[in-house]
């Protein structure tokens, strides 16, 4: 993936926010955090980052989650290692 | 040995260039943690803290935590494990109960906490920060000792010695009182853990341990004291990452595994405990709540290469004082909690306290040289929970138990309102009592929910009496202020009036089949 894939990439991925978590109808972007996100816990964060995994076709490692502060930086993290794309 | 830091400075002497913790991608050697803890207690030390003094630990489960910890017991003094998870308030009571003089902090406690150093607790008289500090801190009548100073610090050579009797961590649990109580654990209470839990699943230095306990929590101390004083490394998971821990042992090829139930039963959830997936494993243990077969068959089926143990012990009797190795034959039912370690003894009295034959159900009493002297400050409970029957000294665990055969003792529940969260020890009454206080409401009544298949539970809910609370999300926020997480409930159920049951008393029963449930 490139650069030119990042709003797709955000896309994606707020769609797969919204679909895990059926409260998170406000605005999600970049900035956006998990404490903004109504519904967002500890076992949500896990559902998430599986499902993103498998959109995505890579697996996350866990000391790459430690640095997961915002979307934005899930969404780096998808441009530099994400290697598929699965609708 | 007698004591704790020797035990650690003994692994640290044999190991020394071998790894003793990793965190956040970063390692401190055995000998680079001594040398950093050692330079932080003379820091303490030298600013005025003495041998014997409480110093609070306020960090993330980081490279800080761990040094914190081995500085604490290098100066001869008690560790206090807060928890940056946890309110300011709930902080602020146990540094001000603790009477600790001394407080360690990592860069983002001082951002979170500002407020608790700005206005310190009575007795506090130093903050020393184990991270390069972003931005200088000050407080009026305390000491604050910034990394540099740490950093440039020749260390002591020469430490107070130690006894068997002295503490070495104190550690606050949920109470039934409304506030948090203190348990103080000796050295002597832990080395005689290590030494029992050694004999059953022995570590040795080329071990790698998985940490996902916060130090709160007192089944931190399992993994971490046995990787220290066994010259193994204690891979501590991070934060982001405490529901993948399957994962982390996989990409750190870890040999020994330990965590409450829960944490399998979500990876089981979660899917992430396909068969075979963890053949690294070769020790795991489960602590702190009732483990189910089904969760445990599953993990042995991920993990075939460990031996799989339940353990079972409040935090007054030191992590854990009874194991049962699991098989396949206990998968259909809930896991016994087996048989006392070496040097403890279990036993299932009556209410007249005189021990039940085998098959009757009774409180579990504990005995033995991992039970704590008492409560910090709390002569009142410790008259109500320790006692002596027959000339020995018992800890009355609030657990219910049998003792059946050869498996030794099974779990059957409680006798009062206590309960685990997520495995977290929780006092629902303490709930009750902050709900009332924010309320005004007096009929308020407070249960787990929910209740997993797996038998534990993920959360509470609270029921109160009278008309709806107009701002449910305000008083919900007021809780978060002075609960942790874990025990702030998702609901607040209004209710015409709490059913009550044939005694007069509220009927918890009743509310757990409320329709607001189903």
């Amino acid at each position: 993936m490139n650069e030119a894939d990042r709003p797709a990439v955000l896309g994606k991925i707020t769609e797969i926010i919204r679909q895990e978590l059926p409260r998170a109808t406000g605005v999600i972007d970049a900035a956006t955090t998990a404490a903004d996100v109504p519904g967002w816990d500890s076992l949500a964060h896990v559902r998430i980052i599986l499902a993103v995994e498998r959109a995505f076709a890579f697996r996350i490692r866990t000391t790459e989650m430690a640095r997961l502060d915002n979307i934005g930086a899930l969404v780096e993290v998808v441009i530099a290692r994400g290697t598929a794309w699965r609708t | 040995m007698a004591n704790l830091i020797d035990a650690i400075a003994g692994a640290a002497a044999a190991h020394g260039s071998r790894p003793a913790v990793w965190a956040g991608g970063d390692t401190l050697s055995y000998d680079e943690l001594l040398a950093f803890a050692a330079r932080t207690a003379t820091v303490l030390l030298e600013s005025g803290v003495q041998p014997g003094d409480r110093v609070a630990i306020l960090t993330a489960r980081s490279l800080a935590a761990y040094v914190g910890v081995v500085a604490s017991l290098r100066a001869g003094c008690v560790y206090v494990p807060l928890n940056k998870r946890h309110p300011i308030a709930r902080n602020r009571a146990m540094l001000e109960r603790s009477g600790a003089t001394a407080l360690l902090v990592d860069n983002e406690s001082c951002r979170r906490f500002s407020d608790l150093l700005r206005e310190p607790t009575h007795a506090l008289k130093t903050v020393v920060a184990l991270e390069a500090a972003t931005e200088p801190r000050s407080a009026s009548g305390v000491t604050y000792l910034d990394h540099r100073t740490v950093s440039a610090t020749r260390p002591r050579t020469a430490w107070a010695d130690r006894a068997a009797g002295d503490d070495c961590y104190l550690i606050f649990t949920s109470g039934s009182t409304g506030e948090p109580k203190g348990v103080p654990i000796s050295h002597g209470n832990v080395l005689a853990y290590l030494g029992g839990i050694s004999e059953i699943a022995p570590v040795t230095h080329e071990d790698r341990l998985i940490q996902l306990a916060d130090l709160s929590f007192d089944l931190s101390g399992h993994n971490m004291f046995l990787a220290l004083t066994s010259g193994a490394a204690l891979y501590s998971i991070p934060d982001s990452a405490n529901l993948l821990g399957p994962r982390f042992v996989s990409e750190h090829e870890l040999t020994g595994w330990c965590s409450v139930p829960s944490a399998a039963a979500l990876a089981r959830q979660a899917g992430l405990l396909d068969p075979g997936s963890l053949p690294s494993l070769r020790v795991s243990h489960f602590c702190g709540e009732a483990l189910h077969g089904a969760v445990a068959e599953a993990w042995a089926a991920a993990a075939p290469n460990s031996a799989l143990y339940n353990l079972y012990g409040p935090t007054e009797a030191t992590i854990a004082i009874s194991w049962h190795r699991y098989r396949s034959a206990d998968a259909s039912s809930v896991v016994p909690i087996g048989r006392p370690l070496r040097g403890q003894q279990m036993e299932v009295f009556g209410a007249d306290d005189q021990p039940l034959p085998e098959g009757e159900v009774g409180e579990l009493l504990l005995s033995g040289s991992q039970v704590a002297r008492g409560y910090w400050h709390g002569s009142a409970l410790d008259a109500e929970k320790f006692t002596t029957i027959a000339g020995a000294r018992w800890y009355r665990t609030g657990d219910l138990a049998r003792r059946s055969g050869a498996d030794g003792f099974h779990y059957a529940g409680r006798i009062d309102h206590q309960t685990k969260i997520l495995g977290f020890r929780v006092e629902l009454l303490e709930i009750e009592r902050a709900l009332r206080a924010i309320t005004g409401r007096d009929a308020v009544a407070v249960i787990a929910w929910p209740v997993t298949i797996d038998g534990g539970a993920q959360g509470t809910v609270a029921f109160v009496a009278g008309p709806a609370i107009t701002d449910e999300e305000a008083a919900l926020a007021k809780l978060r202020a002075t609960l942790p997480p874990y025990m702030v409930p998702s609901r607040l159920i209004p209710v015409d009036a709490l059913p009550l049951n044939g005694n007069g008393k509220t009927d918890y029963t009743a509310l757990r089949q409320h329709q607001a449930l189903i």
